[in-house]
């Protein structure tokens, strides 16, 4: 027991030690996150011990027991030294180096060590007061080394001091100062032998002073942690109370019972699973009676971030926040501040004191640099303090004051500084604890990320319907497109459209020239007069990629030196930037939509891209409409053109086998128009034509050959079948089915009629020809042969062979005659035949032929009426002879015996010609024998005619003839009354001056 | 009985020519037509063992006459000779078509065409 057990020695370690002991509690329980605090924590702790085995070293009861307290006292109270140091340069954020760090290390082993090794205290001896250590110079140089610590701690607070400019810190510092120096005084004066221990005084005084400077000078929020622990305090003892009563009545309740260990367990269960619940609601209510203020301004920050989620209006979402922020910390004024276009951070939601509503910061102030710079809460009050802020200009800071904001929060938006909050003077006129500034940082935090939603939303909205209106242009702009006739108009408007709603000064659609290797500038807008510019594009290896490319395209940003000037001449307008969107029609027409200098705006964006490329494709589609409109007109033309003057009949049949094309040819040779045939079937087109028909027949094999063709197209032609109309004139046709197959799995089927009438004539004819030509040969053949034959082989009666002779004589003649006529016929049709003309008199060459054709035929009368004036005229003699010859045969041939036949010949001096006539009074000659009675084979069958033998050539050597000798041939006839043939030879001389005369006289004969 | 021969031919030189070969000794009844329709109508007045026609003739062409003569049972009986100064194989046919029993071109040997009358009428020499 303690001889000396004198209160006023055991109390004051005891108070020092409670004190700073619940001093390094309150500090060790607020500021988990500041080591400086840490470090504060840890010194009260060292001071806490150094009491209490202070305490524990006095209430010893004998000097060794003292002694061996006092050897745990040391080294605590001189590792208070390195403690103290490691706080202030915490605090005052100094840093140390490596050395100072080992020497605090060094210092803290050797305490420990020496404490260890029992050689700092000498020994105890026991004064009035009570025990005092006697100490080794081991402890003096440990002492003496810890002032060291001590005093470098003292001076980094008051570097510190004299550097913080908010007084409050300032204040806060000194009396730290002021606390820290009374344990020291105390401590020097222990050391040296005195009436009284000091230092244990002067921790009770440092606590005290300290306590004073942590509530006073928010060292620490103290209140809170005194509510905090109440709160806690409060929490257990509404949870302990009731489930200690359960416990205890169910203890009561369930003694002397069986089932007491299972109503136990179950019990357990049933607490434990109500403890979570309870204890939040709990906590809840505790919370709300505690921390009133502080959980209204959450709920509303809750509230406010719940519906600024649907909000998204930015100027609603400013307004909310603003209303938030006055009633959470009970300000009476709070701005928000958001950057203008200009860059000023202005107003734009305020609520309180309309002052603060007038205050504007600029973007470059020293102000929002130090509050983007720290990213904290600025308090107005450092304005006159801190060395950043001093460089402010006096009206900036009137300006400050006048608006009453005492607080500027930042609000930082994806790491920039979105926002600035200012808020009033609080309505306490208390400065702002640093719970409401960590409050008011996380709502502005909070805050910033919902205005940055909305303001994003916000841009968000303006693209969007920025976006819809462009496209809702684009569309009616298409859609206009899509009605223009006129392909290069559509083009034109197209280009100028998407100029327009693009926004660029100029837009152009150009071509890639395969074959020239050049640009062409298709349509412009406005036209890019300088060619040299365009071409510059091509020279750009990027826009040619682009365009070969096809695809990609095209952005470039900044002046582009391809397009710009080209060294001797600038080109007024430079190309500051260029879109260009590629687009290649029919995979082989390369071409590209461009547009450049954006305006307004740097660069063209993603959207102008995505909307030019939408007129690409509108453009591609024009420019392919634009060629194939080309080749459908340019094809159709040549269709049609040789279509319609094929002399070949054409049909084209509809799948329904109905006539959808009908040419004219087809007109021609049926003489029904294209009108009347469209939309029926062949048959019924033909049916005007059915009666006509050669064969009615065949116009149903034709139909089911076209009916055949269309349900089932074969690229082959089908078997010609052969139409003939025997009305009004003669025409035979060959027709041919015939099926184009076309893409799509669809055929064309048509009929296509050659037109072989003539063909057909000329063939009879031939046959006719060879048929009569035979006849006519075989004839006097047969009898010369014959008679020949019989007369060598038997005897014949004299009279008989003379007549035989004749016979034989007669043929040959005849059969010399024909082919006489055969060799003629073959030279004029040759073209060899020709005449050899000289003036003569008729009278030599009619005599000639009248002996030649007399012995012919006795029972005909023969009239040479020739008059005997008659002027000479060109003629052949020997072809003259013959004409004459064959117009007399024919006129013995068709004239009955004992008529007369009549050669006359009349001059027509006006048309200097000789006009010869050889009139009969025989059969005639129909009218419509008489069209094709000078052609070669011909001749008219009439029941008349049969008997009358002849080839058919007689009139066409005479036409062949006298044509050769420059005349002319005619007939005129009547049917059963009489023929007159006349032929004329020219009676001029034909030199060239009287040929000129000719011709005159001519033309104007045959004007009269 | 002598065979009844009708000969038809427009042209009087042949006519001259074929009388002169078969009027020979006078075995055959000659009886001659200058055309188609006096050919038939001899026919018809007295029905011949044997026609000689010719192909091209006037007013009735001789394959007319020829069908004619033998799609008519009183005279279907009758032999029939064509004579032809066709030679082509077309004229061929159409004479065999009309239904003469025989055909002979011209130019013809009197012989032969005498060698063919009395083999069509079965006579030998």
């Amino acid at each position: 027991m303690n001889p000396l057990a004198d209160p006023t020695y055991l109390l004051p370690p005891l108070l020092a030690a409670i004190f700073s002991g619940s001093l390094c509690l309150l500090v060790a329980k607020r500021i988990a996150r500041n080591p400086a605090n840490r470090y504060f924590a840890l010194f009260l702790l060292a001071i806490t011990a150094w009491s209490a085995f202070i305490f524990l070293m006095r209430s010893s009861s004998t000097t060794s027991e003292a002694l061996a307290w006092e050897r745990w006292v040391l080294p605590i109270m001189l590792t208070t030294s390195p403690a103290f140091f490691l706080f202030t340069r915490r605090y005052a954020r100094v840093g140390f180096g490596p050395a100072t760090t080992f020497a605090l290390l060094s210092f803290v082993t050797i305490a420990i060590t020496l404490a260890a090794l029992d050689v700092l205290v000498a020994r105890m001896e026991l004064r009035g007061y009570g025990f005092n250590p006697v100490f080794t110079p081991y402890f003096f140089a440990l002492a003496i080394w810890a002032y060291i610590w001590i005093a470098l701690g003292i001076v980094t607070l008051y570097r510190a001091y004299r550097g913080s400019r908010i007084y409050e810190e300032r204040n806060r510092l000194f009396l730290i100062c002021l606390a820290t120096s009374f344990p020291i005084v105390g401590t020097v004066v222990d050391i040296f032998p005195s009436t009284y221990p000091l230092s244990i005084l002067g921790n009770l005084v440092f606590a005290g002073i300290t306590s004073v400077a942590m509530w006073k000078y928010q060292l620490m929020d103290v209140g809170l942690v005194v509510r905090k622990g109440t709160a806690y305090l409060t929490v257990s003892t509404l949870i302990a109370v009731p489930y200690v009563s359960v416990i205890f009545f169910v203890t009561r309740a369930f003694q002397n019972d069986q089932v007491q260990g299972v109503v136990y367990v179950g019990l357990l269960f049933i607490l434990a699973l109500l403890l979570q619940p309870l204890w939040s609601r709990a906590q809840s209510r505790v919370d709300k009676a505690f921390f009133r203020r502080r959980w209204d301004g959450l709920r509303a920050l809750q509230e406010f971030s719940r519906r600024t989620h649907r909000i998204g209006e930015l100027q609603q979402s400013a307004a909310e926040l603003v209303d938030v922020i006055s009633t959470a910390t009970a300000v009476d004024a709070a701005v928000l501040l958001l950057p203008s276009e200009s860059g000023e951070f202005v107003p734009v939601a305020s609520s309180g004191k309309p002052e603060i509503a007038q205050l504007r910061i600029s973007s470059d102030s020293p102000l929002t640099q130090w509050i983007g710079r720290e990213q904290t809460a600025l308090d107005l009050r450092l304005l006159d303090i801190d060395s950043g802020l001093q460089v402010l200009v006096d009206s900036q800071k009137e300006q400050l004051k006048a608006s009453g904001a005492t607080l500027l929060v930042s609000l930082l938006m994806r790491e920039r500084l979105g926002g600035i909050l200012a808020v009033g003077a609080k309505l306490s006129e208390t400065p702002f604890s640093d719970d409401e500034i960590s409050l008011l940082t996380l709502v502005a935090s909070q805050a910033a990320v919902v205005l940055d939603d909305a303001r994003l939303y916000q841009g968000l909205s303006a693209q969007l319907e920025q976006d819809r209106r462009r496209l809702e242009a684009f569309r009616s702009a298409a859609s206009n497109l899509a009605l223009e006739e006129d392909p290069e108009q559509a083009l034109q408007s197209l280009v100028d459209t998407a100029r327009r709603l693009v926004g660029a000064e100029r837009g152009a659609l150009m071509v890639w020239d395969n074959d020239n290797n050049v640009v062409r500038n298709v349509m412009s807008s406005p036209f890019y007069r300088d060619r040299r510019q365009i071409d510059n594009f091509m020279r750009n290896p990027e826009f040619a990629n682009v365009v070969a490319d096809g695809e990609t395209p095209l952005r470039l940003g900044g002046i582009y030196p391809y397009f710009g000037s080209n060294g001797k001449d600038s080109i007024p307008s430079v190309i500051e930037n260029l879109l260009a969107v590629p687009l290649s029609v029919n995979g082989h027409l390369k071409s590209a939509l461009i547009l450049t200098n954006k305006n307004p705006g740097p660069d063209f964006s993603s959207e102008d891209e995505r909307l030019a490329g939408l007129f690409a494709v509108v453009a591609r589609v024009l420019l392919e409409n634009v060629e194939l409109y080309d080749t459908v007109t340019r094809e159709k033309g040549t269709l049609d053109a040789i279509l319609l003057s094929m002399t070949e009949g054409l049909v084209v049949f509809s799948d329904d086998h109905r006539v959808a094309w009908w040419n004219d040819a087809m007109m021609v040779y049926t003489g029904i128009p294209a009108y009347q045939a469209i939309g029926k079937t062949l048959k019924q087109a033909l049916m005007p034509k059915l009666d006509d028909l050669k064969d009615p027949t065949a116009l149903d094999v034709l139909d089911a050959a076209i009916f055949g063709s269309v349900e089932d197209p074969k690229p082959e032609e089908s078997k010609p079948i052969e139409i003939a109309w025997a009305r009004p004139q003669r025409v035979e046709l060959i027709a041919k089915v015939f099926s184009i197959p076309l893409e799509g799995g669809t055929s064309l089927t048509g009929l296509l009629m050659l037109d072989v009438t003539q063909e057909r004539e000329l063939e009879e004819r031939r046959d006719s020809f060879i048929s009569i030509a035979s006849h006519e040969l075989r004839t006097p053949v047969t009898t010369i042969i014959g008679f020949a034959e019989i007369l060598m082989s038997r005897e014949v009666p004299t009279k008989t062979r003379q007549a035989w002779l004749r016979t034989i004589h007669e043929d040959g003649i005849r059969l010399s005659n024909i082919v006489d006529d055969l060799l003629n016929i073959s030279r004029i049709q040759s073209g060899k035949m020709t005449a050899n003309l000289v003036m003569s008199s008729l009278d030599p060459v009619m005599d000639e032929t009248l002996a030649l054709v007399r012995p012919m035929s006795s029972a005909h009368v023969i009239v040479d009426d020739i008059p005997v004036d008659l002027p000479e005229a060109w003629m052949d003699t020997g072809k003259f002879v013959q004409v004459l010859t064959n117009l007399l045969t024919n006129a013995i041939k068709y004239s009955p015996s004992g008529g007369t036949i009549t050669v006359s010949a009349c001059h027509e001096p006006e048309r200097k010609r000789v006009v010869v006539c050889v009139s009969d009074n025989g059969i005639g000659i129909s009218p419509e024998g008489i069209g094709g009675l000078f052609d070669s084979f011909q001749r008219e069958h009439r029941p008349e005619t049969e008997g009358i033998r002849g080839a058919g050539l007689g009139l066409y050597i005479v036409k062949s003839f006298v044509e050769l000798m420059n005349g002319e041939v005619w007939v005129e006839s009547e049917l059963n009354v009489g023929s007159k043939f006349y032929f004329s030879l020219s009676d001029y001389c034909p030199d060239p001056l009287a040929g000129l005369e000719v011709i005159h006289e001519e033309t104007h004969s045959s004007n009269r | 009985m002598r065979k009844r021969i009708l000969v038809i031919d427009d042209e009087e030189n042949v006519l001259s020519l074929i009388t002169a070969t078969l009027g020979y000794e006078e075995r055959f009844d000659i009886r001659v037509a200058r055309n188609g329709r006096e050919a038939l109508e001899e026919a018809h007045r007295e029905i011949p063992d044997l026609v000689i026609l010719d192909m091209l003739m006037p007013i009735l062409d001789g394959s007319e006459v020829c069908k004619d003569l033998k799609s008519n049972p009183v005279t279907s009986k009758s032999k029939i000779i064509m004579l032809t100064a066709l030679a082509q194989d077309a004229d061929r046919g159409k004479v065999i078509s009309a239904g003469a029993d025989r055909y002979i071109t011209k130019p013809f040997s009197p012989t032969k065409l005498l060698d063919a009358v009395e083999e069509m009428l079965g006579l030998d020499t």
